[in-house]
């Protein structure tokens, strides 16, 4: 509709409309009364002056009637929209200013970043709105708290003005569709009290037009006369390398040592870069690496390095050779503590050289690195071995065993229900009978005799699944190939019940069941059909021997400190849960990040999951914890979702075809946006000629009422 | 102006509350105004002379020409003061009208209509007419014979002085009635806005005229009904039968006057066709022309 009203709640004034009819009907102004004795003469055509007179009588109260009108209307700032308006582009509009602050927007081009040059572009499309426009803010990330950042319409431009100035990048980035649909819900519902229809509405988002801000993007409509301009302060070629992803672990074999692999991305253009890691503030390793434009690569550095005491291990990766986007060229990393393992291995020949239990302590510990390793062992005849041996081992190595008493198998199942672990390599010297209640109680398995392999001939070891926590390690052929070792002989297993929990990790090319895992208890049970010696199997001989030994070891002890985190790397704004095995309740933490150190609250989301809300930044992140049974040290890392730096653009004709009456343009200067304003600034306010009229009605309501009431008349 | 010319304008007479000193004054500076006026030679002090005959009264001779001429000569005038003069005032309520519309300088049309009446009264007894009176509204209320005496002047003036404009008028029977009760033939002078029939008047005046009556017709109207300066919505009412009815006045003026307009031409004609003379007077009109009505009047017939 060409009018329409800026102030349309006022326009409820016009019931003061019946103001002049009430006025009217009261104070009915009677003809002023006069002798005249020539009063014959008047009778000719008085019939048609009566109704002269009803007519005038009712033009008053229609002129008096109407001046209340257009006098409310004219305080309601009428405004006209059409071909008839002149002078347009006075017409105040209700504006919102969407800002996408994803990390992207960090991109430098031209000696600014984007986020920069959206700045300068917003701070400009608001100095050119019109007087008495009012404005507003959407911004797609989260304030440094997680806080929204988005401002309420406001008619002091200037102030909103200095607000977009103080936007920075955010890495709590949601998505600029969702912005967008915030804004356009903001100017429906300003249009929706009380009926402010007024404002052509003028929509402005800058947004470098990454796929990953707009990835959510469903179909949406604009509200009614809204025009929405999307402002792209990208550009189709970026020159950015970034690492998509770094994920660290203690390895214990050969020796210890934090193995890290990171994926590299190249945008556009491929090229070699110097890749840097540093662990605990020192550099740690570097190198060059080729990094294919449009594709990913992996790249896995090993680092030796001595275990401090009880803490986590934190650095990060970087890119050291600058790009235009630097956000994303250092990731950091939180490894956790690796805790020596105390094994006890049981064997009925301990001594034997070259026996089973030598490769297996061995491995575990190998005496070049004697109070350095992972683990620590003891060794011991199987014979000689009372329960009590178990109070400080955290991992129980069974190897050729012949049988335990049943006293034995006592203790050890109570060292499995206080959460011990358990590795079984059940070689020839082991008697079924003595193992198979057991296994049958908690594997569902019994043992049988020694199979062999036919005469030159060998069985392969086939894993069944990498994930795993215990082969983890060896997934990708990693840690020397653990499936290429081959078997002469193993023991032969077979299921008697489908009760248990027995997981079956690898199998022979037979099909036979090799290495099989279950919980017992709060502890964990690990069955090897196998005896590590090189007469029977080549694997103590192979490479992948001691990481495996090591794994399934650190895997069975499953040592967990009262207070832990369920993993160390995090997004920006993700919560990071702690598990707490006593559900100790709310916490006093100090949080330390690279730059400061703060006390934040450790609070109790929920029942059992006490959660630290770690604040925005980028960074490794202590929480020493203090209020639990003892003081624990608890380390993570912060980065960046993968998918915020990418810069792989969304198609305008997409963007177009899911959101109505929106124009793409580069630039606010741009001939269309000017052209498309006219439809929402097209129309001026009307006031002054309401106001007019309103002094010609009440002048002509004054000289007719004058005239037809109250003037005496001529003479 | 000269000092009694001014008395010649109703807005400055009306101020004069004495009835004779209005007379008076109109009269003084109406004829000081002769001296410049067109009606030079009609004056009542002007005297005509003319041999003087046996039997002419002694008295009359004119000694002073006798004394520069050696001729005998008396005054004219004074063997010609025969006339008798009757004024008919109208004193129905429609005379007492005057207009709130109308600035308040204006008098009536019977305070008009007795000045009028006052001057003329003075006028003739002035030269030794003999004037009488008559007022009337439906009928005859007051009747003064014919007198030529000075201090019959008085009786008319204290006639005049205690009427006021009451009742519903009856002219054209007033005028049947005061033509039955003139008997001697003379100069019958009516006063009245004449608020009646046209055929009655017109009977009533052929019954004054049917009398040997000569008839001069002082049509006084208000000159709010003369105008018609009303303006928006009126409420009119008629001072005599109350009869009220609202009107647009700007719609409604100029078929007022055409119809007013209409009833004057009408009167005026019919006037005309029985030999009388009509004089039509508004309340804002010098007093003057009524005066010189009634001289030229005089001159025509008596003269």
């Amino acid at each position: 509709m060409p009018l329409f009203f800026i102030n349309a709640a006022l326009m409820a004034g016009a019931a003061a409309a019946v103001i002049p009819v009430i006025v009217h009907l009261l104070h009915r102004q009677k003809p002023r009364a006069d002798l005249l004795p020539t009063l014959k003469f008047l009778k000719k055509g008085l019939r048609a002056n009566r109704h002269r007179m009803r007519v005038r009588h009712l033009l008053v109260l229609f002129l008096r009637i109407a001046a209340v009108l257009v006098i409310v209307a004219a305080l309601s700032r009428p405004a006209w929209r059409g071909a008839l308006a002149f002078r347009a582009g006075s017409a105040p509009v209700s504006a919102v200013i969407v800002l996408d602050n994803s990390p992207g927007m960090a991109y430098r081009q031209y000696g600014l970043t984007r986020l920069e040059h959206a700045r300068q572009a917003a701070r400009t499309a608001v100095a050119s709105l019109p007087p008495g426009s009012k404005a507003a803010l959407v911004v797609s990330g989260l304030g440094p708290r997680g806080e929204p950042l988005d401002r309420e319409f406001t008619f002091n431009t200037n102030a909103l003005s200095e607000m977009i100035s103080e936007v920075e990048i955010s890495a709590y980035s949601s998505s600029a569709g969702d912005a967008l649909a915030r804004a356009w819900r903001m100017v429906e519902e300003a249009g929706g009290v009380a009926g402010d229809t007024f404002h052509g509405s003028e929509v402005y988002v800058f947004s470098d037009l990454a796929e990953s801000s707009w990835s959510a993007l469903s179909h949406m409509r604009s509200p009614e006369e809204t025009v929405t301009f999307i402002v792209d302060v990208g550009d189709e070629r970026n020159e950015n390398f970034r690492i998509v992803e770094a994920q660290a672990a203690w390895r214990g074999a050969p020796q210890p040592h934090i193995q890290i692999t990171a994926t590299f991305e190249g945008s556009d253009l491929g090229a070699t870069r110097l890749v840097e890691i540093h662990l605990d503030g020192a550099k740690r390793a570097e190198r060059i690496i080729e990094v294919p434009a449009g594709a990913a690569r992996n790249e896995t550095f090993e680092i030796s390095l001595l275990q401090t005491a009880g803490e986590p291990v934190q650095g990060w990766v970087a890119l050291a050779d600058a790009d235009p986007l630097r956000l994303d060229n250092t990731f950091y990393l939180t490894v956790p503590p690796r805790r020596t393992t105390r094994c006890l291995v049981l064997s009925d020949s301990p001594r034997e050289l070259q026996g089973g239990a030598f490769y297996v302590a061995n491995a575990l510990e190998p005496p070049a690195l004697r109070g350095e390793a992972t683990a620590s062992v003891r060794l011991r005849a199987a014979g000689d071995f009372t329960p009590r041996d178990l109070q400080d081992t955290d991992c129980l190595i069974l190897v050729g065993v012949e049988s335990l008493s049943g006293a034995a198998w006592e203790g050890i199942e109570d060292f499995l229900e206080r959460g011990g672990g358990l590795v079984m390599f059940l070689g020839a010297p082991s008697r079924p009978q003595s193992y198979n209640p057991f296994l049958r109680r908690h594997f569902g398995i019994e043992i049988g005799q020694m199979s062999t392999a036919g005469e030159g001939e060998t069985s392969g070891f086939s894993v069944l699944s990498f994930d795993h926590p215990a082969l983890a390690a060896f997934a990708g052929g990693r840690q020397g190939r653990i499936t290429a070792t081959r078997f002469h002989a193993w023991r032969s297993i077979r299921r008697v019940s489908e009760e248990g929990h027995a997981a079956e990790l690898a199998r022979l090319t037979g099909g036979e069941p090799v290495l099989l895992a279950s919980p017992v208890g709060n502890g964990r049970a690990v069955v090897a059909a196998f005896a590590p010696r090189p007469s029977i199997t080549d694997f103590p001989l192979r490479a992948s021997f001691v990481p495996f030994v090591n794994e399934i070891a650190s895997w069975a002890s499953g040592i967990s400190g009262a207070l832990s985190l369920s993993r160390s790397d995090f997004f920006v704004g993700e919560a990071v849960p702690l598990s707490d095995e006593r559900r100790a309740g709310p916490f006093q933490a100090e949080v330390s990040t690279p730059v400061d150190s703060r006390p934040v609250e450790l609070s109790t989301a929920s029942e059992y999951e006490p959660i630290i809300f770690h604040p925005y930044a980028l960074g490794n992140y202590l929480a020493r914890v203090e209020g639990a049974a003892d003081r624990t040290v608890l380390g993570f890392s912060a980065n960046l979702p993968p998918d915020e730096t990418s810069l792989a653009r969304i198609s305008a004709e997409r963007l177009e075809s899911a959101l109505e009456n929106t124009i793409i343009v580069t630039d606010v200067t741009d001939r269309r946006v000017s052209e498309a304003r006219s439809a929402t600034r097209g129309a001026r306010e009307i006031f002054d000629l309401f106001i007019i009229a309103a002094i010609v009605l009440l002048a002509l309501e004054a000289w007719i009422a004058n005239r037809f009431y109250r003037a005496g008349g001529g003479g | 102006m000269a000092s009694y010319e001014q008395y010649l304008l109703p807005d400055v007479l009306r101020r004069i509350t004495r009835l004779d000193l209005r007379a008076r004054f109109m009269v003084e500076g109406f004829l000081s105004g002769l001296h410049e006026s067109p009606y030079k030679g009609f004056s009542v002090e002007f005297s005509d002379h003319r041999k003087y005959v046996p039997g002419d009264e002694i008295r009359r001779v004119d000694w002073k020409v006798y004394g520069k001429t050696d001729r005998y000569y008396v005054k004219r005038f004074e063997a010609e003061t025969t006339m008798e003069c009757h004024l008919l005032l109208d004193r129905s309520a429609s005379m007492g009208f005057r207009s709130k519309t109308l600035p308040s300088r204006f008098m009536t049309k019977f305070e008009y209509s007795t000045a009028i009446a006052a001057a003329l009264g003075y006028l003739m007894i002035r030269q030794q007419d003999a004037v009488g009176m008559v007022t009337f509204d439906n009928r005859i209320r007051e009747y003064a014979r014919p007198r030529s005496r000075r201090a019959h002047l008085g009786n008319l003036l204290s006639i005049l002085a205690n009427c006021s404009p009451a009742g519903y008028t009856d002219v054209s029977g007033s005028i049947h009635e005061a033509a039955a009760l003139i008997g001697k033939k003379g100069l019958v002078i009516a006063l009245s806005d004449f608020l009646d029939e046209p055929d009655d008047l017109e009977k009533a005046l052929s019954h004054l005229r049917y009398r040997g009556h000569d008839v001069i017709v002082f049509h006084v109207l208000d000159a709010a009904e003369a105008s018609f300066p009303f303006s928006g919505a009126m409420e009119f009412s008629d001072p005599e039968t109350n009869v009220r009815i609202k009107a647009d006045a700007d719609a409604v003026r100029a078929d007022y006057l055409d119809a007013l307009a209409d009833f004057v031409a009408d009167l005026k004609g019919r006037c005309h066709a029985l030999g009388v003379d009509y004089v039509q007077l508004d309340t804002s009109v010098s007093f003057d022309q009524a005066l010189v009505s009634y001289l030229s009047n005089r001159k025509r017939n008596y003269m």
